[in-house]
């Protein structure tokens, strides 16, 4: 890879790599592991943790009815969520590489959403879609129609979650689709309109296969930023109507803090790792297989 | 991209980024507005669009509640610092993970990115623990520290570094230059779009923290800007007037530095290995 | 290769160093006692606990007191996440004590000796560890009450009831309120397990026995009082968008500071914020709970505690006195529109600014409730109970599952947490 790779053993690497390694180990890999280990233990405020095993997974898989549904919405949830993503932000991507006049205002209109935090973007619209007070009941009553119930009833709710997370991310992801475009060859749409093709197929036939890689970022990202669903769900319908909209991270939040259950909460944060991992695992392996063919 | 395109196509493109921009800025457009709106107005139903009536003592009463000025500091001291500490180790690393080879160095990186794969959520009590025993509670040093260490930020700038040409590093070598000196000398100032984009991203991440700072700080004169947006969600009751007027305060300074590294950000990303 | 080692030694000392650097602000009072006093806040009560602080610096210019503001929506996670690393703040207010008991600080050895008894005996339990210490008191006490939109009532040319009437009664009467003046909603209720205990007591029914050793949920009047509360929701006399529409409690302040709500099932601690955002759009009033078998509503209150820390307890102890004497209750009950739990101001009333008849109602309220809604509410347990049984009735409400699906995994999960 370099020249340097022909000396036997070096210390510059090791100490470049150092700092972020021990802030990383401190501060991220030991919680996680210290987190998985507290799944084991059954706690309560006004006794000391006891040992139990498996107990806790137990519990959350076979007798509470809530871990299995946060579990099935977050699937949901998540497909709806990388689908969307990955479209939307074909297509974005493609219309902001066109020559346009224009151009870098729609590139920062599309990216802007992203800057907002999950708090502002859930309080946001959180009121817009308020069915009492929101601006979007607001205009449809100006123009006619009727308002709708959109965060009260299960189906609408879970659609408005995933078409707001979508809002806030979807620029982000735009944009390193506009990054893999742009590092297409033009020479390779030249040789196609020599032939006669038209920009449908072009599309079909250039611009996606050479994409491919920008997507499968983009899908693995999205994915596991869905995995992690929290706070937009949470401050936007609270996981309700009902629990429609119950993540698995809220679960963990629900048992951890609503119902002094450290140690559930543990286990389900492990479940929900396991989860992401081997999915991504699987997204990996895919990925490898469709480069080398 | 130069290819012409055809004036249907166009109208088409036009409208529906016209459109889709509408979509992007009319909800934090409206929100703005309604800062303005009594609380009386925001309860309004149906929903006005532009207030009635301008008010603007939601702002000056929701500032005047606590010490803006001293809050303000916290949040860009906090910003800045974390910002710049982030660059340097992410992009140190980073410069070994892409440019030498050494026992290790992919388990490093796996193991970074996998834990992207844990929600920060679900570990922040071990993680506050770790803070606490180092002495690092109540300190904005607590804040600064531990989300320095981003996968994100070392997986952004190794990409990028990947394509920087050896051949670079070897003419240095043969100058005479040491590690330290390839880094700072050739790595970083080519790295600038990356590093842009970082920036762009622990600046919004850090500005944007809400949560961890809570838990971190108890002392008030420590606090940023987001815990004050806070402070008027009450158990039973919301002062939505201060909250709305709050939330667009928070967001001004972040939509500045867009606007500021925009070009930076668009072409930076665009250059950055996330291409995949 | 000596830069590089030079530059390791640099970069890991400088990790250590920023945390000084920044951190140096903490130890920066050596000379004076710093208590650190965290809040959330209902609104009313903000200026009246700042002033408070004040005072108590003015008066102690030793001690430093660093109040700060917290949301509510994250005060457990911060406090157990705090505490459980040894950084808990001095002095908290707390909607529920029990959950710190592990990390409070006996009060005993640093106030006076008839401290406790200065309260009423069923909140003062609630800030008792199960060992007999004493870890703070209560600062003041909430009652659950309706308020009605007098003006409507006026409109349609509908009575306001007096005397026992039933909650079916009202909800009617509010329903027809409603349908006269065209109004949108009829009835809300906050969302909140112990907003619906206040109901679900006038049936007869509660969470726990009586004696609190096991969980009445399946009594025959706790589960009446159930399915009328979510038949309610499909008879659309209550709307959805409040035990529906959130996570945690949702309010219904709004449409009621605007004169859609007939009636709003909630309690005091409302009255500062209606009195100054109604004025005089229409005329509101309190009307005493529903009275089925015996009259409803449930006591609350929210708790002032101490924590253990490096703070001397001495110091903590004494500001705890200050915050509990019989002046700062008075200012800060008055200002914020609370009802205090200190006897001696129970039996002698206090002073409110404006609508003393509207506190009149809900501190005659106090004296009408069943003796289950103090068991129910002075239950170590109740706070997690009522958050089980609110997410459970939410689900029967939005239709996510029948009431009698929702009824045995509610029994069920509130069995597994009493454990």
């Amino acid at each position: 890879m370099t020249s340097a790779r022909k000396k036997p053993l070096q210390i510059a690497p090791y100490v470049f790599v150092l700092p972020n390694l021990i802030i990383f180990i401190v501060f991220i890999v030991i919680p996680a592991f210290a987190n998985f280990y507290l799944g084991m233990f059954k706690t309560s405020p006004i006794a000391p943790p006891v040992f139990v095993g498996l107990a806790n997974f137990r519990y959350i898989f076979l007798i509470d009815d809530l871990f299995k549904r946060s579990l099935s919405n977050l699937f949901s949830f998540a497909v709806f969520d990388v689908v969307a993503i990955v479209v939307l932000s074909v297509v974005i991507g493609v219309l902001l590489n066109q020559s346009i006049r224009g151009k870098s205002f729609f590139r920062s209109a599309f990216f802007f959403p992203v800057l907002l935090s999950p708090v502002v973007v859930a309080l946001v619209w959180g009121w817009i879609l308020n069915s009492r007070f929101g601006l979007l009941n607001a205009t449809l009553i100006w123009l006619g129609f009727k308002g709708q119930p959109w965060l009260l009833q299960p189906d609408l709710a879970k659609a408005w979650t995933v078409g707001v997370h979508v809002w806030a991310t979807v620029g982000f992801f735009a944009i390193i689709i506009l990054a893999g475009l742009q590092s297409i060859p033009e020479t390779l749409y030249e040789a196609a309109e020599m032939d006669g093709s038209t920009p449908i197929q072009n599309f079909f036939y250039i611009t996606l296969p050479m994409l491919a890689p920008s997507i499968t970022t983009v899908s693995m990202l999205s994915m596991i930023r869905a995995f992690e669903i929290f706070d937009h769900v949470y401050i936007l319908t609270g996981g309700g109507p009902g629990t429609a909209t119950m993540m698995v991270v809220q679960y963990v939040y629900r048992a951890a803090f609503e119902l002094d259950q450290q140690g559930r909460a543990a286990a389900a944060s492990l479940v929900l790792f396991v989860i992401l991992l081997s999915l991504a695992l699987v997204q990996y392996i895919l990925g490898r297989r469709q480069e080398s063919v | 991209m130069s290819r012409k395109t055809s004036l249907p196509a166009r109208v088409v493109i036009y409208t529906v980024l016209v459109l889709g921009s509408l979509i992007m800025f009319v909800p934090v457009f409206w929100i703005a507005l309604s800062s303005f709106k009594g609380l009386g107005e925001i309860y309004l139903s149906p929903a006005t669009f532009f207030p009635k009536k301008w008010i603007f003592s939601n702002y000056s009463e929701a500032i005047s509640q606590f010490p803006f000025l001293r809050y303000l500091w916290n949040s860009i001291f906090v910003t800045t610092t974390a910002t710049i500490l982030t660059l340097f180790i992410n992009s140190l690393a980073a410069f070994a993970l892409s440019k030498y080879k050494f026992p290790g160095r992919d388990f490093i990186f796996i193991l970074m990115l996998a834990t992207l794969m844990v929600p920060v959520r679900v570990i922040m009590l071990p993680v506050y623990m770790m803070i606490a025993r180092l002495g690092m509670a109540n300190t904005l040093a607590g804040i600064i520290i531990p989300p320095s260490a981003t996968p994100t930020g070392v997986f952004i700038l190794r990409q990028y570094m990947l394509t920087i040409p050896d051949e670079l590093i070897d003419a240095a070598k043969i100058d005479g230059a040491g590690h330290f000196q390839i880094y700072s000398r050739i790595i970083m100032p080519l790295s600038t779009p990356a590093l842009a984009v970082l920036t762009v991203f622990s600046v919004m991440w850090r500005w944007n923290d809400f949560l961890w700072p809570l838990i971190v700080i108890n002392r008030e004169k420590l606090f940023t800007l987001q815990l004050a947006l806070a402070r008027f969600r009450g158990e039973l009751v919301t002062d939505w007037n201060y909250v709305l007027a709050m939330t667009v305060l928070s967001i001004l300074p972040i939509a500045f530095v867009f606007v500021f590294m925009q070009r930076y950000l668009v072409r930076g990303i665009a250059s950055t290995g996330l291409k995949g | 290769m000596r830069k590089v080692i030079i530059l390791a030694t640099v970069l890991i000392m400088l990790v250590p160093l920023a945390a000084f650097a920044t951190g140096a602000t903490e130890t920066a009072t050596p000379e004076s006692t710093v208590i650190r006093f965290t809040w959330f806040t209902d609104g009313p009560d903000r200026p009246a606990i700042e002033a408070l602080v004040t005072e108590y610096m003015v008066a102690n210019p030793a001690v430093k007191v660093e109040l700060s503001i917290v949301p509510f929506a994250e005060l457990n996670q911060l406090l157990n996440t705090q505490a459980s690393a040894g950084q808990a703040p001095d002095v908290a207010r707390v909607t529920e004590p029990y959950r710190f008991f592990d990390y409070a600080l006996d009060l005993r050895p640093h106030v006076s000796s008839g401290f406790g008894a200065q309260f009423l005996a069923g909140p003062m339990q609630l800030v008792t560890t199960p060992s007999g210490a004493l870890v703070g008191f209560p600062h003041d006490l909430t009652m659950n009450g309706p308020f009605i939109n007098v003006s409507l009532f006026k409109q349609a040319g509908i009575p306001v009831p007096t005397g026992k009437v039933s909650w079916e009664t009202w909800f009617e009467l509010a329903s027809k309120v409603q349908k006269a003046t065209g109004v949108p909603y009829a009835v809300a209720a906050d969302r909140s397990g112990h907003r619906l205990d206040g109901i679900i007591q006038s049936f007869g029914g509660s969470y726990f026995t009586p004696d609190g050793k096991s969980l009445n949920l399946s009594s025959p009047k706790t589960v009446e009082a159930l399915r009328y509360f979510v038949q309610l929701h499909k008879d659309g006399v209550m709307p959805l968008e409040i035990w529906a529409g959130g996570s945690g409690y949702v309010g219904a302040n709004q449409q009621f500071v605007n004169g859609q709500l007939v009636m709003y099932v909630s309690g005091n601690w409302q009255v500062a914020q209606f009195a100054s955002t109604i004025g005089d759009k229409f005329e509101w009033a309190a009307v005493p709970n529903g009275y089925n078998v015996q009259s409803g509503g449930m006591p609350g209150g929210k708790f002032v505690m101490a924590f253990r820390g490096k703070t001397d307890p001495k110091e903590v102890g004494k500001f705890i006195e200050f915050l509990s004497s019989k002046e700062s209750v008075t200012k800060y009950a008055s200002t914020a529109m609370f009802l205090p739990a200190r006897k001696d101001l129970i039996a002698s009333g206090i002073q409110y600014p404006v609508r003393t008849d509207v506190m009149n109602v809900f501190s005659a309220g106090l004296g009408q409730m069943p003796a289950t809604s103090f068991s129910d509410n002075y239950h170590l347990k109740f706070g997690i109970v009522a958050n089980v049984v609110r997410d459970r009735i939410t689900q029967a409400i939005s239709g996510e599952i029948s009431f009698e699906e929702a009824m045995p995994r509610m029994q069920r999960e509130a069995e597994e947490l009493m454990k």
